[in-house]
Protein backbone atom coordinates (compact mmCIF):
# COMPACT_ATOMS: atom_id res chain seq x y z
CA UNK A 1 0.00 0.00 0.00
CA UNK A 2 2.94 2.81 0.96
CA UNK A 3 4.53 1.85 -2.29
CA UNK A 4 1.70 2.49 -4.23
CA UNK A 5 1.04 5.32 -2.34
CA UNK A 6 4.38 6.67 -2.48
CA UNK A 7 4.27 6.24 -6.50
CA UNK A 8 1.04 7.81 -7.04
CA UNK A 9 1.73 11.06 -4.89
CA UNK A 10 5.31 11.37 -6.52
CA UNK A 11 4.52 10.97 -10.37
CA UNK A 12 5.82 13.48 -12.62
CA UNK A 13 2.65 13.79 -14.35
CA UNK A 14 0.11 14.10 -11.54
CA UNK A 15 -1.79 11.15 -9.38
CA UNK A 16 -3.90 10.34 -12.17
CA UNK A 17 -0.85 9.79 -14.21
CA UNK A 18 1.04 7.94 -11.14
CA UNK A 19 -2.64 5.60 -10.63
CA UNK A 20 -1.96 4.52 -14.05
CA UNK A 21 2.05 3.99 -13.40
CA UNK A 22 1.22 2.34 -10.63
CA UNK A 23 -0.84 -0.24 -12.42
CA UNK A 24 1.21 -0.73 -15.24
CA UNK A 25 4.38 -1.03 -12.21
CA UNK A 26 2.04 -4.01 -10.83
CA UNK A 27 1.50 -1.97 -7.77
CA UNK A 28 -1.87 -3.43 -5.90
CA UNK A 29 -4.03 -0.08 -5.72
CA UNK A 30 -5.66 -0.24 -1.95
CA UNK A 31 -9.12 -0.24 -1.90
CA UNK A 32 -10.48 3.55 -1.01
CA UNK A 33 -13.67 3.13 0.99
CA UNK A 34 -16.31 5.20 -0.01
CA UNK A 35 -17.35 7.33 2.97
CA UNK A 36 -18.15 10.45 3.34
CA UNK A 37 -19.12 13.61 0.68
CA UNK A 38 -20.23 11.85 -2.04
CA UNK A 39 -18.66 14.93 -4.24
CA UNK A 40 -15.45 14.22 -2.77
CA UNK A 41 -14.39 11.16 -4.67
CA UNK A 42 -11.91 8.64 -4.17
CA UNK A 43 -9.39 10.18 -7.14
CA UNK A 44 -9.99 13.69 -5.73
CA UNK A 45 -9.35 12.18 -2.49
CA UNK A 46 -5.93 10.76 -3.39
CA UNK A 47 -5.12 13.85 -5.53
CA UNK A 48 -4.84 16.16 -2.01
CA UNK A 49 -1.97 14.23 -1.24
CA UNK A 50 -0.39 14.51 -4.33
CA UNK A 51 -1.08 18.10 -4.80
CA UNK A 52 -0.04 19.04 -1.00
CA UNK A 53 3.08 16.86 -1.53
CA UNK A 54 4.32 18.54 -4.68
CA UNK A 55 3.42 22.30 -3.12
CA UNK A 56 5.21 21.34 -0.07
CA UNK A 57 8.32 20.65 -1.32
CA UNK A 58 8.79 23.30 -4.03
CA UNK A 59 7.86 25.74 -1.42
CA UNK A 60 10.69 24.54 0.54
CA UNK A 61 13.22 24.23 -2.06
CA UNK A 62 11.91 28.14 -3.22
CA UNK A 63 12.22 28.89 0.24
CA UNK A 64 16.33 28.46 -0.16
CA UNK A 65 16.50 28.85 -3.62
CA UNK A 66 14.78 32.57 -3.60
CA UNK A 67 16.98 34.03 -6.04
CA UNK A 68 16.88 31.33 -8.81
CA UNK A 69 13.00 31.01 -8.56
CA UNK A 70 12.76 34.40 -9.29
CA UNK A 71 15.52 34.36 -12.38
CA UNK A 72 13.57 31.39 -13.89
CA UNK A 73 10.53 32.63 -13.45
CA UNK A 74 7.61 30.56 -11.06
CA UNK A 75 6.57 27.72 -14.45
CA UNK A 76 10.24 26.88 -15.28
CA UNK A 77 10.89 27.05 -11.40
CA UNK A 78 8.25 24.56 -10.87
CA UNK A 79 9.49 22.13 -13.17
CA UNK A 80 12.44 22.42 -12.38
CA UNK A 81 11.05 21.31 -8.90
CA UNK A 82 9.01 18.52 -10.24
CA UNK A 83 12.43 17.51 -12.27
CA UNK A 84 14.79 17.09 -9.47
CA UNK A 85 12.08 16.05 -6.81
CA UNK A 86 12.03 12.57 -9.52
CA UNK A 87 15.42 12.63 -9.92
CA UNK A 88 16.71 13.23 -5.93
CA UNK A 89 13.78 12.11 -3.59
CA UNK A 90 14.13 13.45 0.10
CA UNK A 91 16.18 10.74 1.23
CA UNK A 92 16.11 12.66 5.26
CA UNK A 93 13.74 12.96 7.86
CA UNK A 94 14.42 17.03 7.96
CA UNK A 95 13.41 19.32 4.61
CA UNK A 96 16.63 20.98 5.65
CA UNK A 97 18.72 18.86 3.37
CA UNK A 98 15.96 18.48 0.14
CA UNK A 99 17.70 21.04 -1.65
CA UNK A 100 21.68 20.10 -1.26
CA UNK A 101 21.55 18.69 -4.86
CA UNK A 102 19.98 21.36 -6.72
CA UNK A 103 22.86 23.17 -7.57
CA UNK A 104 24.47 20.40 -9.48
CA UNK A 105 21.27 19.28 -10.88
CA UNK A 106 20.80 22.96 -12.26
CA UNK A 107 23.68 22.23 -14.04
CA UNK A 108 22.82 19.16 -15.98
CA UNK A 109 18.70 19.54 -16.34
CA UNK A 110 19.60 23.48 -18.01
CA UNK A 111 23.05 22.96 -19.29
CA UNK A 112 22.63 26.23 -21.51
CA UNK A 113 21.75 28.39 -18.16
CA UNK A 114 25.62 28.57 -16.53
CA UNK A 115 23.82 31.49 -14.63
CA UNK A 116 21.39 29.39 -12.95
CA UNK A 117 23.50 26.70 -12.01
CA UNK A 118 26.10 29.75 -10.34
CA UNK A 119 23.08 31.09 -8.39
CA UNK A 120 21.99 27.64 -7.00
CA UNK A 121 25.50 27.76 -5.75
CA UNK A 122 25.43 30.61 -4.14
CA UNK A 123 22.24 30.14 -2.38
CA UNK A 124 23.31 26.82 -1.48
CA UNK A 125 26.03 28.33 0.10
CA UNK A 126 23.96 30.73 2.32
CA UNK A 127 21.69 27.61 3.59
CA UNK A 128 24.89 26.13 4.49
CA UNK A 129 26.06 29.12 6.24
CA UNK A 130 22.56 29.60 8.12
CA UNK A 131 22.89 25.78 9.28
CA UNK A 132 26.33 24.83 10.31
CA UNK A 133 27.15 24.62 13.59
CA UNK A 134 27.51 27.07 15.57
CA UNK A 135 31.10 27.01 16.94
CA UNK A 136 32.74 30.34 19.77
CA UNK A 137 34.94 32.55 17.20
CA UNK A 138 38.98 32.63 18.24
CA UNK A 139 39.25 35.63 20.32
CA UNK A 140 42.17 38.09 19.64
CA UNK A 141 43.92 37.03 22.81
CA UNK A 142 44.49 33.48 21.57
CA UNK A 143 46.30 34.50 18.39
CA UNK A 144 48.13 36.87 20.90
CA UNK A 145 49.40 34.03 22.69
CA UNK A 146 50.69 32.50 19.73
CA UNK A 147 55.20 32.96 20.00
CA UNK A 148 56.74 34.59 16.91
CA UNK A 149 58.57 31.44 16.31
CA UNK A 150 55.41 29.03 15.96
CA UNK A 151 52.96 30.83 13.56
CA UNK A 152 54.81 28.75 10.89
CA UNK A 153 53.86 25.47 12.02
CA UNK A 154 50.21 26.74 13.06
CA UNK A 155 47.07 25.96 11.65
CA UNK A 156 43.93 27.79 11.92
CA UNK A 157 40.32 26.53 11.84
CA UNK A 158 38.08 28.02 9.89
CA UNK A 159 34.51 27.91 10.89
CA UNK A 160 32.38 25.00 9.72
CA UNK A 161 30.27 28.36 8.15
CA UNK A 162 32.32 29.48 5.85
CA UNK A 163 31.69 28.73 2.07
CA UNK A 164 34.67 30.13 -0.77
CA UNK A 165 33.24 30.35 -4.40
CA UNK A 166 34.36 31.53 -7.93
CA UNK A 167 31.59 32.93 -9.60
CA UNK A 168 30.72 35.54 -12.01
CA UNK A 169 30.23 38.72 -10.38
CA UNK A 170 26.98 39.13 -12.33
CA UNK A 171 25.72 36.39 -10.66
CA UNK A 172 26.60 37.99 -7.27
CA UNK A 173 25.14 41.07 -8.56
CA UNK A 174 21.99 39.45 -8.88
CA UNK A 175 21.71 37.95 -5.85
CA UNK A 176 22.28 40.78 -3.95
CA UNK A 177 19.98 43.13 -5.98
CA UNK A 178 17.28 40.33 -5.18
CA UNK A 179 17.73 40.12 -1.38
CA UNK A 180 17.88 43.44 -0.77
CA UNK A 181 14.39 43.48 -3.21
CA UNK A 182 15.67 45.35 -5.50
CA UNK A 183 15.60 45.53 -9.74
CA UNK A 184 18.99 44.11 -10.74
CA UNK A 185 21.15 46.69 -11.93
CA UNK A 186 24.06 46.73 -14.51
CA UNK A 187 25.82 43.78 -14.05
CA UNK A 188 29.85 43.32 -13.44
CA UNK A 189 31.64 41.00 -15.92
CA UNK A 190 34.19 38.69 -15.12
CA UNK A 191 34.33 36.31 -11.89
CA UNK A 192 34.94 37.32 -8.02
CA UNK A 193 35.77 35.59 -4.94
CA UNK A 194 32.96 35.46 -2.67
CA UNK A 195 33.37 34.41 1.29
CA UNK A 196 29.61 33.50 2.66
CA UNK A 197 30.11 33.09 6.53
CA UNK A 198 27.52 33.38 9.92
CA UNK A 199 28.36 35.47 12.26
CA UNK A 200 26.05 36.62 15.30
CA UNK A 201 23.61 34.76 13.54
CA UNK A 202 23.72 36.72 10.28
CA UNK A 203 24.76 35.11 6.93
CA UNK A 204 27.27 37.51 5.69
CA UNK A 205 29.26 37.58 2.20
CA UNK A 206 32.66 39.82 1.21
CA UNK A 207 34.39 39.37 -1.85
CA UNK A 208 38.22 38.78 -1.51
CA UNK A 209 41.14 39.35 -4.15
CA UNK A 210 41.94 36.13 -5.55
CA UNK A 211 45.04 35.33 -3.86
CA UNK A 212 43.33 36.11 -0.58
CA UNK A 213 40.62 33.34 -1.27
CA UNK A 214 43.55 31.03 -2.13
CA UNK A 215 44.83 31.67 1.04
CA UNK A 216 41.74 31.17 3.23
CA UNK A 217 40.76 27.95 0.85
CA UNK A 218 44.42 26.28 2.03
CA UNK A 219 43.43 27.13 5.69
CA UNK A 220 40.35 25.95 5.27
CA UNK A 221 42.03 22.57 4.11
CA UNK A 222 44.06 22.58 7.47
CA UNK A 223 47.54 23.48 5.84
CA UNK A 224 50.11 24.77 8.33
CA UNK A 225 50.58 28.94 7.66
CA UNK A 226 53.78 28.47 6.37
CA UNK A 227 52.61 26.15 3.14
CA UNK A 228 49.16 28.07 3.35
CA UNK A 229 51.11 30.70 1.89
CA UNK A 230 53.54 29.48 0.06
CA UNK A 231 53.90 31.05 -4.12
CA UNK A 232 51.87 33.89 -2.65
CA UNK A 233 54.09 37.42 -2.76
CA UNK A 234 55.17 39.17 0.13
CA UNK A 235 53.91 42.42 -1.12
CA UNK A 236 50.12 41.28 -0.51
CA UNK A 237 48.64 42.80 1.95
CA UNK A 238 47.95 39.66 4.25
CA UNK A 239 48.42 41.50 7.74
CA UNK A 240 45.36 43.45 6.55
CA UNK A 241 43.50 40.03 5.76
CA UNK A 242 43.72 38.22 8.53
CA UNK A 243 42.86 41.04 10.65
CA UNK A 244 39.51 41.90 8.61
CA UNK A 245 39.11 37.72 8.72
CA UNK A 246 39.65 37.25 12.60
CA UNK A 247 37.05 40.48 13.17
CA UNK A 248 34.68 38.46 10.75
CA UNK A 249 35.45 35.83 13.10
CA UNK A 250 36.01 33.41 10.36
CA UNK A 251 38.48 31.38 12.89
CA UNK A 252 37.45 29.35 15.25
CA UNK A 253 40.70 26.90 16.44
CA UNK A 254 44.01 27.29 16.50
CA UNK A 255 46.59 24.33 16.41
CA UNK B 1 11.70 18.88 32.85
CA UNK B 2 8.61 20.94 33.51
CA UNK B 3 5.13 19.14 33.94
CA UNK B 4 1.89 20.71 31.99
CA UNK B 5 -0.45 22.49 34.19
CA UNK B 6 -3.72 21.18 32.90
CA UNK B 7 -5.18 24.86 32.32
CA UNK B 8 -1.46 25.93 30.03
CA UNK B 9 -2.33 27.57 27.10
CA UNK B 10 0.63 26.86 24.49
CA UNK B 11 1.42 28.66 20.88
CA UNK B 12 3.50 26.83 18.11
CA UNK B 13 6.90 28.02 18.22
CA UNK B 14 7.25 29.99 14.87
CA UNK B 15 10.54 31.91 13.91
CA UNK B 16 8.51 35.24 12.61
CA UNK B 17 7.33 35.50 16.61
CA UNK B 18 10.97 34.89 18.19
CA UNK B 19 11.76 38.56 19.14
CA UNK B 20 8.59 39.51 20.37
CA UNK B 21 8.40 36.09 22.48
CA UNK B 22 11.67 37.02 23.85
CA UNK B 23 10.96 40.86 24.20
CA UNK B 24 7.24 40.27 25.91
CA UNK B 25 7.02 41.85 29.28
CA UNK B 26 4.14 39.13 29.85
CA UNK B 27 4.47 35.43 28.64
CA UNK B 28 2.43 35.58 25.29
CA UNK B 29 1.55 31.82 26.62
CA UNK B 30 2.39 29.50 29.73
CA UNK B 31 4.79 26.67 27.01
CA UNK B 32 5.47 26.78 23.29
CA UNK B 33 5.33 23.85 20.96
CA UNK B 34 8.27 22.69 19.15
CA UNK B 35 8.69 21.59 15.44
CA UNK B 36 11.48 19.57 16.12
CA UNK B 37 12.56 18.67 12.54
CA UNK B 38 13.15 22.58 12.59
CA UNK B 39 16.06 22.24 15.11
CA UNK B 40 17.61 19.47 13.79
CA UNK B 41 20.93 19.62 12.22
CA UNK B 42 20.80 23.06 12.59
CA UNK B 43 23.27 25.45 14.56
CA UNK B 44 22.37 28.78 13.43
CA UNK B 45 19.78 31.21 14.86
CA UNK B 46 17.11 28.85 14.92
CA UNK B 47 18.88 26.99 17.60
CA UNK B 48 19.99 30.40 19.69
CA UNK B 49 16.23 31.24 19.83
CA UNK B 50 15.20 27.93 20.80
CA UNK B 51 18.01 27.85 23.17
CA UNK B 52 16.46 31.54 24.54
CA UNK B 53 12.93 30.56 24.43
CA UNK B 54 13.28 26.94 26.54
CA UNK B 55 15.45 28.57 29.11
CA UNK B 56 12.01 31.09 29.78
CA UNK B 57 8.89 28.72 29.14
CA UNK B 58 8.14 24.93 29.05
CA UNK B 59 8.66 23.63 25.79
CA UNK B 60 7.53 20.39 24.31
CA UNK B 61 8.62 18.88 20.56
CA UNK B 62 6.43 17.56 18.08
CA UNK B 63 7.72 16.40 14.70
CA UNK B 64 6.44 15.17 11.50
CA UNK B 65 9.02 12.63 10.06
CA UNK B 66 9.26 9.95 13.05
CA UNK B 67 7.58 7.66 10.28
CA UNK B 68 5.38 5.60 13.17
CA UNK B 69 3.27 3.67 10.73
CA UNK B 70 6.09 2.97 8.14
CA UNK B 71 7.50 -0.25 6.69
CA UNK B 72 10.99 1.12 7.27
CA UNK B 73 13.08 0.17 9.68
CA UNK B 74 12.66 2.74 12.47
CA UNK B 75 15.03 5.57 12.41
CA UNK B 76 17.06 5.61 15.57
CA UNK B 77 19.40 7.98 13.77
CA UNK B 78 17.05 9.89 13.84
CA UNK B 79 15.44 8.99 16.95
CA UNK B 80 18.77 9.89 18.61
CA UNK B 81 18.96 13.28 17.41
CA UNK B 82 15.19 13.90 18.96
CA UNK B 83 16.67 12.85 22.36
CA UNK B 84 19.79 15.02 22.16
CA UNK B 85 17.51 18.20 20.81
CA UNK B 86 14.89 17.19 24.00
CA UNK B 87 18.17 17.14 26.23
CA UNK B 88 18.90 20.55 24.65
CA UNK B 89 15.83 22.49 25.62
CA UNK B 90 14.10 20.41 28.30
CA UNK B 91 11.64 18.87 26.55
CA UNK B 92 8.63 17.72 28.79
CA UNK B 93 7.12 15.25 25.90
CA UNK B 94 8.22 14.19 22.61
CA UNK B 95 5.28 13.73 19.88
CA UNK B 96 4.75 12.83 16.57
CA UNK B 97 1.58 11.79 14.64
CA UNK B 98 -0.14 8.49 13.59
CA UNK B 99 0.80 8.25 10.34
CA UNK B 100 3.51 7.10 8.06
CA UNK B 101 5.77 9.47 6.26
CA UNK B 102 8.92 7.39 4.09
CA UNK B 103 8.79 4.44 2.23
CA UNK B 104 11.87 2.50 0.87
CA UNK B 105 14.08 5.49 2.27
CA UNK B 106 12.00 8.18 0.74
CA UNK B 107 10.67 10.92 2.75
CA UNK B 108 7.51 12.21 1.82
CA UNK B 109 7.12 14.91 4.57
CA UNK B 110 3.21 14.34 4.77
CA UNK B 111 1.04 12.90 7.13
CA UNK B 112 0.22 9.69 4.64
CA UNK B 113 -2.95 7.50 6.20
CA UNK B 114 -3.25 4.11 7.14
CA UNK B 115 -5.61 1.15 7.34
CA UNK B 116 -7.09 0.83 10.66
CA UNK B 117 -7.26 -3.39 10.60
CA UNK B 118 -5.67 -5.46 13.06
CA UNK B 119 -2.71 -6.52 10.87
CA UNK B 120 -2.08 -2.42 10.92
CA UNK B 121 -2.67 -2.34 14.64
CA UNK B 122 -0.04 -4.85 15.38
CA UNK B 123 2.49 -3.30 13.02
CA UNK B 124 1.93 0.35 14.69
CA UNK B 125 2.38 -1.54 18.18
CA UNK B 126 5.68 -3.13 17.50
CA UNK B 127 6.90 -0.06 15.99
CA UNK B 128 5.63 2.35 19.29
CA UNK B 129 7.08 0.02 21.58
CA UNK B 130 10.11 -0.11 19.88
CA UNK B 131 10.19 3.63 19.59
CA UNK B 132 10.00 4.10 22.98
CA UNK B 133 12.51 1.97 24.18
CA UNK B 134 14.74 4.05 22.23
CA UNK B 135 13.41 7.15 22.91
CA UNK B 136 13.22 5.53 26.95
CA UNK B 137 10.00 7.28 27.93
CA UNK B 138 6.12 7.06 26.02
CA UNK B 139 5.55 8.85 22.94
CA UNK B 140 2.90 11.01 22.11
CA UNK B 141 0.71 10.50 18.96
CA UNK B 142 -1.45 13.13 17.53
CA UNK B 143 -4.12 11.77 14.94
CA UNK B 144 -3.40 13.51 11.63
CA UNK B 145 -6.00 15.17 9.26
CA UNK B 146 -7.43 12.50 6.62
CA UNK B 147 -8.61 12.90 3.11
CA UNK B 148 -9.12 9.31 2.64
CA UNK B 149 -9.60 5.94 4.44
CA UNK B 150 -8.92 2.34 3.38
CA UNK B 151 -11.44 -0.57 2.99
CA UNK B 152 -11.57 -3.00 5.75
CA UNK B 153 -11.10 -1.59 8.61
CA UNK B 154 -11.78 -3.02 11.61
CA UNK B 155 -11.58 0.04 14.15
CA UNK B 156 -12.46 3.63 13.77
CA UNK B 157 -9.59 5.60 13.98
CA UNK B 158 -10.48 6.59 17.63
CA UNK B 159 -10.65 2.75 18.70
CA UNK B 160 -7.31 2.16 16.95
CA UNK B 161 -5.89 5.13 19.08
CA UNK B 162 -7.60 3.85 22.23
CA UNK B 163 -6.03 0.41 21.46
CA UNK B 164 -3.26 1.88 20.72
CA UNK B 165 -2.88 3.17 23.88
CA UNK B 166 -3.78 0.19 25.70
CA UNK B 167 -0.79 -2.19 23.82
CA UNK B 168 1.86 0.30 23.87
CA UNK B 169 1.05 2.68 26.99
CA UNK B 170 1.63 5.83 24.43
CA UNK B 171 -0.12 9.06 25.15
CA UNK B 172 -2.40 10.98 23.23
CA UNK B 173 -2.53 14.30 21.27
CA UNK B 174 -5.94 14.93 20.59
CA UNK B 175 -5.78 17.09 17.46
CA UNK B 176 -9.58 18.99 17.65
CA UNK B 177 -9.32 20.60 14.43
CA UNK B 178 -8.50 17.41 12.69
CA UNK B 179 -11.03 15.35 14.23
CA UNK B 180 -13.70 17.83 12.84
CA UNK B 181 -11.75 17.58 9.72
CA UNK B 182 -11.69 14.45 9.34
CA UNK B 183 -14.78 13.72 10.77
CA UNK B 184 -16.27 15.92 7.71
CA UNK B 185 -14.44 14.19 4.82
CA UNK B 186 -15.01 10.66 6.43
CA UNK B 187 -18.97 11.08 7.54
CA UNK B 188 -18.12 10.58 11.27
CA UNK B 189 -19.41 12.35 14.35
CA UNK B 190 -16.34 14.27 15.85
CA UNK B 191 -18.32 14.00 19.18
CA UNK B 192 -18.42 10.23 18.88
CA UNK B 193 -14.87 10.16 18.21
CA UNK B 194 -14.35 12.22 21.31
CA UNK B 195 -16.12 10.39 23.74
CA UNK B 196 -14.07 7.03 21.98
CA UNK B 197 -10.74 8.64 23.53
CA UNK B 198 -9.24 7.39 26.85
CA UNK B 199 -8.82 10.60 28.23
CA UNK B 200 -6.66 9.75 30.76
CA UNK B 201 -4.10 9.37 28.46
CA UNK B 202 -4.05 12.64 26.45
CA UNK B 203 -1.08 15.14 27.40
CA UNK B 204 -2.93 18.01 25.48
CA UNK B 205 -4.50 19.46 22.68
CA UNK B 206 -4.58 20.97 19.39
CA UNK B 207 -6.82 23.64 17.95
CA UNK B 208 -6.44 25.37 14.32
CA UNK B 209 -8.01 26.69 11.61
CA UNK B 210 -8.94 24.81 8.20
CA UNK B 211 -10.32 25.64 4.71
CA UNK B 212 -13.80 24.95 3.91
CA UNK B 213 -13.58 23.85 0.23
CA UNK B 214 -17.22 22.51 -2.01
CA UNK B 215 -16.15 18.88 -1.60
CA UNK B 216 -13.97 18.41 1.75
CA UNK B 217 -12.55 20.45 4.57
CA UNK B 218 -8.59 20.93 4.26
CA UNK B 219 -6.56 20.91 7.32
CA UNK B 220 -4.53 24.35 5.85
CA UNK B 221 -3.96 26.32 9.82
CA UNK B 222 -3.42 29.53 7.84
CA UNK B 223 -6.86 31.36 9.66
CA UNK B 224 -8.32 31.54 12.69
CA UNK B 225 -9.61 28.44 14.13
CA UNK B 226 -13.83 27.88 13.57
CA UNK B 227 -16.65 28.22 16.04
CA UNK B 228 -17.76 24.59 15.22
CA UNK B 229 -14.00 23.23 16.31
CA UNK B 230 -14.04 25.48 19.66
CA UNK B 231 -17.41 24.29 20.39
CA UNK B 232 -15.34 20.67 19.76
CA UNK B 233 -12.41 21.68 22.13
CA UNK B 234 -14.87 23.10 24.91
CA UNK B 235 -16.54 19.23 24.64
CA UNK B 236 -12.68 17.60 24.61
CA UNK B 237 -12.16 19.84 27.56
CA UNK B 238 -14.97 18.65 29.53
CA UNK B 239 -14.67 15.31 29.01
CA UNK B 240 -11.01 15.48 29.76
CA UNK B 241 -11.33 17.51 32.87
CA UNK B 242 -8.89 19.91 31.58
CA UNK B 243 -6.12 19.72 29.53
CA UNK B 244 -3.25 22.07 28.00
CA UNK B 245 -4.43 23.43 24.56
CA UNK B 246 -1.83 24.76 22.15
CA UNK B 247 -3.09 27.00 19.16
CA UNK B 248 -1.13 26.16 15.72
CA UNK B 249 -0.43 28.20 12.65
CA UNK B 250 1.64 27.34 9.91
CA UNK B 251 1.24 29.93 7.22
CA UNK B 252 -0.70 33.66 6.91
CA UNK B 253 1.11 34.06 10.07
CA UNK B 254 -0.38 36.79 11.96
CA UNK B 255 1.36 39.35 15.01
CA UNK B 256 2.15 37.36 18.12
CA UNK B 257 -0.59 39.42 19.82
CA UNK B 258 -3.10 38.86 17.40
CA UNK B 259 -2.51 35.02 18.50
CA UNK B 260 -2.14 35.20 21.75
CA UNK B 261 -6.04 37.04 21.57
CA UNK B 262 -7.37 33.85 20.11
CA UNK B 263 -5.62 31.66 21.98
CA UNK B 264 -7.45 33.32 25.13
CA UNK B 265 -10.98 31.69 23.83
CA UNK B 266 -9.05 28.32 24.97
CA UNK B 267 -9.11 29.09 28.22
CA UNK B 268 -11.32 27.52 30.99
CA UNK B 269 -11.84 28.37 34.11
CA UNK B 270 -9.23 27.34 36.89
CA UNK B 271 -9.68 24.66 39.28
CA UNK B 272 -10.75 25.72 42.60
CA UNK B 273 -8.44 23.14 43.89
CA UNK B 274 -4.50 23.16 43.93
CA UNK B 275 -2.49 22.94 40.70
CA UNK B 276 -3.53 20.21 38.95
CA UNK B 277 -1.16 18.32 36.35
CA UNK B 278 -1.40 16.39 33.29
CA UNK B 279 -0.74 12.56 34.28
CA UNK B 280 2.34 11.21 33.67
Amino acid sequence: MQRWFAAVVTHRGGAAAGVRAAARSGLAAPAIAAVGPTGFRRAARVRVYADAWFVRLREVLGGDYGALRSWLGERAFGRLARAYLAARPSRHPNLNCLGAALPLFVGRALPGDAFAAALARLELAVTHAFDAAAEPELSPDALASVPPARWPRVRLGVGASVRLLRLPAAVVDYHTAWRAGEAPRGARVGQVTLCVWRQDDQVRQRELARPAGQLLRRLQRGLPLRRALDGLPTSLPIDAWFAQWRADGLFTALR
Amino acid sequence: MTTLPIEALGLGLRPTHYRDILAATAPPADFFEVLSENYLRTGGRPMRMLDRVAERFPVVLHGVSMNVAGADPVDRAYLRELRALQRRCGARWISDHLCWTAVDGVHLHDLLPIPYTETAMRHVAARVRRIQDELEQPLVLENPSTYLQFAGADYGEAEFLAELVRRTGCRLLVDVNNVFVSGHNHGFEPRSWLRAIPWQSVVWLHVAGHTVLPTHRLDTHDQPVGDEVWRLHALAQRLSGGRPTVLERDDAIPPLAELVTELRRARRPRPAAARQEVPT
